[in-house]
């Protein structure tokens, strides 16, 4: 009885981020976001590989559920430790624009723009940030849906927009993910 | 019944569709009067990144690589300096896998892409597979075609041509 109880006080406190996938294991760096899959890789790595890497997001999550392409950024970094890149040689930045502004926000503000769903992304995105990983939000998008600073989760940061986050990044040797 | 047969003739002949040079029958391109002149010398290295699968048809997101190489060696380019990368990481991953995995994972059906990846690969196309979905959809390295390779990820495979002077197309 408590352990069915602790068991599933266990799986609803984590239902998103440990969604275990067969084939896939927990990841060097964040264990409980983006699982990863060893793999026997034919693309070499050579030692002293850098990865500077630009994510864009603008599609949202369903509420309450953890944001896919943010964990794909988990697990790029995970992954990347993995095969024994050194943490700091894997530099990420997702920049948000559109639908997807919405996981950026705070869990009240959140709630009230969703039917008062949890934002299903928000641990994740503390954990990344906790690693290092940067978020930007377009500020356009943020006018063009009434949100202000005061309403993002802390340590994301605002853009003058997405296009230019995207070409100050890229400048400074960052590579587009294109996905 | 004119217009229709007009019609079915634009559809089955887009504008004056030049085969080869490299590859012939699929890839072909149309003569362009361009304004953006290829500075003698130049070296293309660019990658494009295919998620979907086309059962029973020619990948496309494939094909468009194939007529980057057309188009451009049609056009002056050596062959030696086109070097074109795929990135493949969704369903498309399985149109990279040999006759036997297709036909075992897809009711017996037979791979529409394979004959065309066999001759982008002998041309040095590069067909790199994100690790990560091929592990997701259970595909392993001995059920690709000889000469497929495997990435950790897409992301990773992306960052490391990049890096290397690949230029990302943008759709």
């Amino acid at each position: 009885m408590i352990r069915a109880a602790l068991l599933s006080l266990m799986l609803l406190s984590a239902p998103v981020l440990a969604q275990s996938r067969e084939g896939f294991v927990a990841g060097p760096v964040l264990p409980d976001v983006g699982p990863i899959a060893p793999v026997d890789s034919d693309l070499p790595l050579p030692k002293g590989t850098k990865f500077k890497i630009d994510f864009d997001i603008a599609a949202k999550a369903t509420p309450g559920t953890l944001s896919r392409q943010i964990e794909t950024a988990a697990r790029t970094l995970n992954m990347h430790v993995a095969a024994g890149v050194p943490k700091e040689n894997v530099q990420i930045v997702l920049i948000f624009h559109g639908p997807s502004a919405a996981d950026l926000l705070k869990p009240e503000v959140y709630a009230a723009r969703n039917d008062g769903k949890a934002n299903g992304s928000m641990e994740a995105i503390r954990k990344l940030i906790g690693a290092g990983v940067e978020f930007y939000l377009c500020g356009q998008t943020a006018a063009g849906q009434k949100i202000t600073k005061a309403d993002l989760l802390p340590g994301v940061k605002m853009s003058l927009s997405a296009i230019t986050a995207h070409a100050v990044y890229q400048q400074r040797g960052y590579t587009l993910n294109p996905f | 019944m004119i217009r229709t047969l007009i019609l079915a003739a634009l559809l089955a002949t887009p504008a004056l569709a030049t085969d080869g040079p490299v590859f012939m029958g699929f890839g072909s391109h149309t003569p362009v009067e361009y304004d953006l002149v290829i500075p003698k010398g130049t070296v293309l290295r660019h990658v494009y990144d295919v998620t979907a699968a086309t059962p029973g048809k020619r990948n496309p997101g494939f094909e468009t690589a194939a007529r980057f190489i057309n188009s451009h060696v049609g056009n002056g380019v050596a062959l030696r300096d086109v070097a074109v990368a795929v990135v493949i990481h969704g369903p498309a991953i399985a149109e990279l896998t040999r006759a036997p995995v297709y036909a075992a994972r897809n009711n017996g059906a037979t791979n529409a892409s394979q004959a065309m990846v066999e001759e982008m690969l002998a041309k040095g196309v590069r067909f790199v597979v994100c690790g990560q979905a091929a592990n997701a959809m259970g595909v392993k390295k001995a059920d690709l075609l000889p000469g497929v390779e495997l990435a950790i990820s897409a992301s990773s495979a992306h960052a490391i041509l990049q890096a290397q002077g690949y230029t990302l197309n943008p759709f």
